[in-house]
């Protein structure tokens, strides 16, 4: 029996290890009734500069990379605003019975902007390229899930998969590097070059690009879906600093800017503001923090109690976001289809807190890594602050963005900031994160209940089940306090209010490659 | 040797008479000084609520009773984080030129009254040193060693050493050939004695106004590098930190980096007011001993 299927039925799949890294988000949906105008330019305020988009070379691209890839690049499927699995590159798909092979129809006529063909050999490519352990790319780790790609025909792909995916159109959503599809030709024409001169079959080209200051992209001329190509021109520019890009917004130099919830003053200047419009998406997954639980003091389970019960988040919010952040108290959150009665969230306490760091007895003492930016101090503050008040006493360890991914994984940490970030299924990130043995449990904590739930959703189908099973272990996560959550994954865009048809911002990437201007 | 040379300095016999008034200025400055100073040393005993504190409901309040200046973004009290914060902004700003002086000072004399090889290796590693991209050499720092009080302070103080060489090498320089150098000289001292009893005293005064202005400077770079967040780590406040954490509020509460940076303005302002007239009183070119 082969079954189509558009559910978002939960599914087992590969292994993930996020930090901030790995997008999902879902192109263009257009309202048909709305009438949309072709023509016209925007330019996009950028939170970083881009780095490339050779896989080999850029191993993930961030949520900047992701807009541009957005554009430049096609999936094989999308999630339109319902987040329902629409088609894109692929016609169909449909899976054999145990969910382990998957195949996809492609979409005939497609071509690369440089007139290569797109076809199952070119989908085949891609995935044989990041997966050459020659190659050595840092994007390997993220389809370890999947053992091979088979081309029976021109327009067929099969993916074989190590686990039982339910999920897996759903998966290849996002325009990350694993799941563009970019011109072979190109990358063996171009070699070094590539990565700044990609080539997808998107709806739109590079024109031109200088490093930190913009790229411009046109309108493809070829594309094969034509009616969602609104815009002549998109220009994409970083603006690191927060002030100044919601400057230039307001200027109305720049139509649309990234934007996050620390930036709450500006979010909320614009949600006054007739000319400009809010754009908001409260993803799955969560903010987090990740206790060493085999160092002192995280060794003591009363202790990582005491300092969960210790947070007040609501306040916290205040403190940072103007109340903006939302509380987190499992590791699903509000966009995900796991929904708990119970979660097993330790209540916010103080005495309790106190009575627990009494019971242990010891000083507690400890270092709480951060971020090197007026954010992370911030929050820093704010924990350290929570901490003080039931008698413990923490150190802020200000580190470099890019050193805390290898720390956390050598473990050299005690109390670690983290995120789980909006996957369409928790199981790649909850089975990396929590089962023993894996690279990124980073509580180094080992349970045999544990474990046996993970498992076991992984591989069943019925989602009543799943959220049985995920909320058992967030129950039992909570209860322990190997990890604890402080807010859940909240994304924000701001525009002209002109600027109409921006999908919802899957996994925090805004894609702007199918909106107009009214 | 007693070869006199008494036919070199002929300007050194018409000292300038100076007026000895000061001004209003320079005492305002002290005041200020003394206020500062006052404050960041009593502290403790002064009753403030506690830097850290934070009432998180309570962000950005306005000037009350309660809070004379205002809470900060984190609804800490901002006098009190201003008092605290002056405590680690005169620290380092005392405490590195300290450095700076004792090293910079002591191979300065050393070489301007030895001269020869040593002389050519101790300006030649000053001029390394002064090469080296001070930012670059705090970053290295503070990412190796990571981020306290005693490094910061070392840093500023290893950054400074080359100034005070200079000033102390070009001070000896000229005082190594007068008179009642060259008399002792005569008369069998020791180069011990030479260097302690007869330049040092000379060479202290000048070296004494360049450390205020070295002050002034210090206190002004700790607050570059804690706006960068390369200072004092969290929750501590020093009055560069406080500009940088006002930064993020500027539109909404300017204040919050407003008045660290008055203060700050204040304080490098009354060093240099202070400094500088200390080194026109002291100036050797002047030949006023």
């Amino acid at each position: 029996m082969k079954a189509a299927i558009r559910s978002r039925a939960p599914a087992p799949f590969f292994n993930v290890a996020l930090f901030g890294l790995a997008l999902i988000a879902s192109p263009l949906i257009a309202d048909p009734a709305s009438a949309q105008k072709k023509g016209g330019s925007i330019t996009m305020g950028l939170e970083l500069d881009i780095p490339g988009f050779d896989p080999l070379k850029v191993g993930v691209f961030d949520t900047a990379a992701g807009t541009a890839a957005a554009a430049i690049f096609d999936t094989l499927t999308f999630l339109d605003d319902k987040g329902v699995t629409q088609p894109k590159l692929a016609l169909s798909w449909s899976s054999s019975e145990d969910f382990k092979n998957w195949t996809f129809k492609l979409r005939p006529g497609v071509k690369f902007h440089d007139g290569t063909p797109f076809n199952a050999e070119a989908v085949k490519a891609n995935f044989d390229r990041q997966k050459d352990p020659a190659n050595k790319c840092r994007c390997a780790f993220y389809i370890a899930g999947i053992t091979g790609v088979q081309a029976p025909d021109e327009l067929t792909v099969v993916y074989n998969l190590k686990d039982p995916s339910v999920n897996f159109p759903a998966l290849v959503t996002i325009p990350s590097s694993n799941w563009v599809m970019q011109s072979p030709t190109a990358w063996k024409a171009k070699g070094d070059e590539y990565s700044r001169n990609p080539v997808g079959t998107g709806p739109y080209i590079i024109k031109s690009w200088a490093a930190g200051d913009r790229m411009v992209l046109e309108r493809n001329p070829d594309y094969w879906n034509k009616e969602r190509q609104y815009l002549d021109r998109i220009v994409l520019k970083p603006l690191p600093d927060a002030q100044s890009r919601f400057a230039s917004l307001q200027s109305g130099e720049a139509d649309i800017i990234w934007d996050d919830e620390y930036d709450a003053d500006n979010i909320q200047k614009a949600e006054k503001d007739p000319k400009l419009k809010v754009h908001t998406y409260v993803g799955s997954g969560a903010q987090v923090y990740a206790f060493n639980t085999k160092v002192a003091p995280f060794d003591d389970v009363r202790v990582r109690q005491a300092l969960v019960m210790a947070l007040d988040r609501k306040k916290m919010s205040q403190a940072i976001t103007n109340g903006l952040a939302r509380p987190a108290s499992n590791p699903f959150g509000d966009g995900s289809w796991v929904k708990c009665k119970d979660d097993g969230a330790l209540p916010f306490d103080v005495e309790k807190a106190k009575a627990l760091i009494k019971d242990y007895g010891k000083p507690v003492e400890f270092k709480t890594i951060v971020t090197a930016t007026p954010r992370g101090r911030t929050v820093g503050q704010v924990l350290q602050q929570f901490w003080k008040q039931v008698g413990a006493n923490m150190e802020i360890e200000q580190v470099d963005q890019a050193t805390i991914v290898p720390r956390a994984f050598m473990r050299q940490f005690q109390l670690t900031p983290w995120r789980i970030v909006d996957l369409a299924d928790p199981d790649a990130q909850m089975y990396a994160n929590f089962r023993t043995g894996s690279p990124v449990a980073l509580a180094n904590y080992s349970n045999p209940d544990l474990d046996a739930l993970l498992e076991r959703a992984r591989v069943t189908a019925d989602p009543a089940k799943r959220t049985e099973d995920y909320c058992a272990v967030s129950r039992l996560v909570n209860k322990e306090a190997i990890w604890f959550w402080t807010f859940q994954n909240t994304y924000y865009a701001l525009s002209s209010a002109k600027l109409k048809g921006l999908p919802k911002m899957y996994s925090g990437v805004i894609d702007v490659s199918g909106v107009w201007l009214e | 040797m007693a070869t006199l040379e008494l036919g070199i300095d002929q300007d050194v016999a018409s000292p300038a008479r100076r007026t000895r008034r000061l001004g209003l200025l320079f005492w305002l400055a002290i005041g200020w000084m003394i206020f500062v100073f006052a404050l960041a040393a009593f502290a403790d005993l002064l009753p403030l609520p506690s830097p850290f504190d934070m009432d998180m409901l309570e962000r950005r309040a306005p000037m009350s009773a309660a809070h004379w200046l205002g809470t900060d973004g984190l609804g800490r009290d901002v006098l009190s984080r201003l008092i605290h914060g002056a405590r680690i902004s005169l620290i380092v700003g005392l405490c590195a030129p300290v450095i700076g002086l004792t090293i910079g000072g002591a191979l300065g004399i050393l070489a301007g009254y030895f001269r020869g090889r040593f002389e050519t290796l101790v300006v030649g590693s000053m001029d390394t040193l002064l090469a080296f991209p001070p930012l670059i050499l705090a970053l290295a720092v503070t990412a190796y060693l990571g981020q306290s009080l005693v490094n910061l302070t070392a840093i500023l103080g290893v950054l400074g050493i080359p100034a005070f060489m200079r000033v102390a090498r070009a001070t000896t320089l000229t005082l190594a050939r007068r008179e009642f150098v060259i008399a002792a000289q005569a008369l069998g001292a020791s180069h011990m004695r030479i260097l302690l009893r007869e330049l040092l005293p000379n060479v202290f005064l000048p070296l004494f106004a360049f450390f205020l202005l070295g002050v002034a400077v210090t206190i002004v770079v700790e607050g570059a590098l804690s706006f960068l967040g390369l200072g004092v780590p969290p929750p501590i406040s020093s009055w560069g930190i406080m500009i940088g954490e006002g930064r993020e509020s500027l539109e909404i509460a300017p204040r919050l980096a407003f008045i660290p940076a008055a203060t700050m303005f204040l304080t490098v302002l009354s060093f240099n007011l202070v400094g500088d007239t200390l080194r026109a009183l002291t100036d050797p070119r002047q030949g006023a001993l």
